[in-house]
């Protein structure tokens, strides 16, 4: 289950080894790579500005 | 951004010829014209978009063929984007409105749902390395696939083969990329950097660019280090490999590339709609005419024309009613263009 900003959707995780609390990048439903979590965290923040 | 934009300024003022930058993806290209990117640029630095949607790059007798199957009674899952490109003679979208059965899926574990009612399902798998991995996936758990997916490097190759095409970098893309890493790219002697989708990102990655124009300096770098390893994704390669093989395919706008196309190997070939419908697709194909229209969808795809230069474009050919594969993706360069630069629109 992938939370995209509020919007949740089941997401296929097969082609990484994702866990919980994971950011991740979506492409046609599948989890293609999982986003280092100190990114993941800037990325948030500026998008929160 | 200023500053970037600065940087930019500067090292143009090196360059001793203009020079052409091509993005690669669709994703890339829609950046470029929501953002307006090309106005803050100097004059002797210019975009153009490449053969990165793969909707537009599907040959017109892959899309003739899935659109006979659905013809036959034969249900169609496909990606949203793709339903209304055109065929010789009808979309799997007119197909649709006249009771067939097309499911529009968002992605492949949807199509596998769809099969557990329609054991019967094709899935049309269209896409570069990015979409790939999923239909190998649902191929493994068991749906049936017309496949008409392709590698993307190989277009990079046909394209610094042809002469006409001048391109002084490539802005790679970053999905794609995500999936098979950097090495791929290293083949190329020309300046490349695989790129994030944010207007910065894209800015950054002309900056770069031009810097290894500026030093000589003919190799890959990669921007989008938060995504892109330089691996790229070793599971989905694997999952690949083990169902296709490669093989030759045609494309619109570049023709037969060697070594471009993924074919499903033949240990899944009952899963191969190629090969399960082989005896009806030999039908579809002898009824296939070649499409009479002035479309230049092939070339705008090469970046030799613009979608401006079609008499088509704007007029006959919209959104909403595609003459061309250009104009039906959201990633296509047509409808791009026509969304974001076509002064005639929405007046």
């Amino acid at each position: 289950m992938i939370n995209f900003d509020g919007l949740k959707k089941n997401v296929n995780i097969s082609l990484v080894k994702a866990k919980v609390e994971d950011f991740v990048i979506v492409h046609a439903g599948f989890a293609i790579e999982i986003i280092d979590k100190d990114e993941a965290d800037a990325i948030e923040k500026l998008l929160k500005l | 951004m200023g500053n970037i934009l600065e940087k930019i300024r500067i090292l143009s003022s090196k360059l001793r010829h203009p020079v052409k930058l091509m993005e690669l993806c669709g994703t890339h290209s829609q950046t470029v014209a929501k953002y307006n990117l090309k106005s803050l640029l100097p004059q002797n630095i210019e975009l153009i978009s490449g053969p990165g949607c793969p909707i537009c790059v599907t040959d017109q007798t892959d899309i003739d063929i899935v659109i006979g199957l659905a013809e036959n009674d034969i249900p169609i899952a496909i990606y949203g984007d793709a339903l209304s490109l055109p065929g010789t003679n009808s979309s799997l979208e007119k197909l649709k409105q006249q009771g067939k059965k097309i499911h529009i899926v968002y992605s492949t574990q949807d199509a596998i749902n769809i099969q557990k009612h329609e054991p019967d399902l094709v899935f049309f798998g269209i896409g570069f390395e990015t979409t790939t991995p999923m239909t190998a996936w649902a191929i493994k758990q068991g749906i049936k696939v017309y496949s008409a997916h392709k590698l993307f490097p190989p277009a990079m190759a046909a394209l610094l083969q042809n002469p006409n095409i001048k391109i002084g970098g490539f802005i790679n893309p970053g999905h794609v990329s995500a999936i098979i890493g950097t090495k791929p790219y290293e083949q190329f002697n020309v300046p490349q950097v695989i790129s994030g989708f944010e207007p910065e990102d894209v800015l950054i990655s002309i900056q770069m660019l031009l810097e290894m124009i500026v030093n000589n300096q003919n190799i890959v770098k990669n921007q989008y280090k938060r995504v892109v390893k330089a691996e790229g994704n070793i599971e989905a390669k694997k999952i690949i490999d083990k169902v296709f093989e490669i093989s030759d395919a045609k494309w619109r706008g570049l023709g037969l590339i060697p070594n471009s196309g993924l074919k499903i190997r033949k240990q899944f070939q009952n899963q191969d709609a190629e090969y399960i419908h082989k005896d009806l697709i030999e039908k579809i194909k002898q009824n296939i005419l070649p499409k009479q229209n002035q479309c230049i969808c092939g070339k705008i795809l090469q970046g030799l024309a613009k979608p401006s230069d079609c008499p088509l474009f704007a007029k006959a050919c919209t959104p909403e009613n595609p003459q061309g594969a250009c104009m039906v993706s959201v990633e296509g360069n047509c409808q791009i263009e026509y969304r974001f630069n076509n002064q005639s629109v929405g007046g």
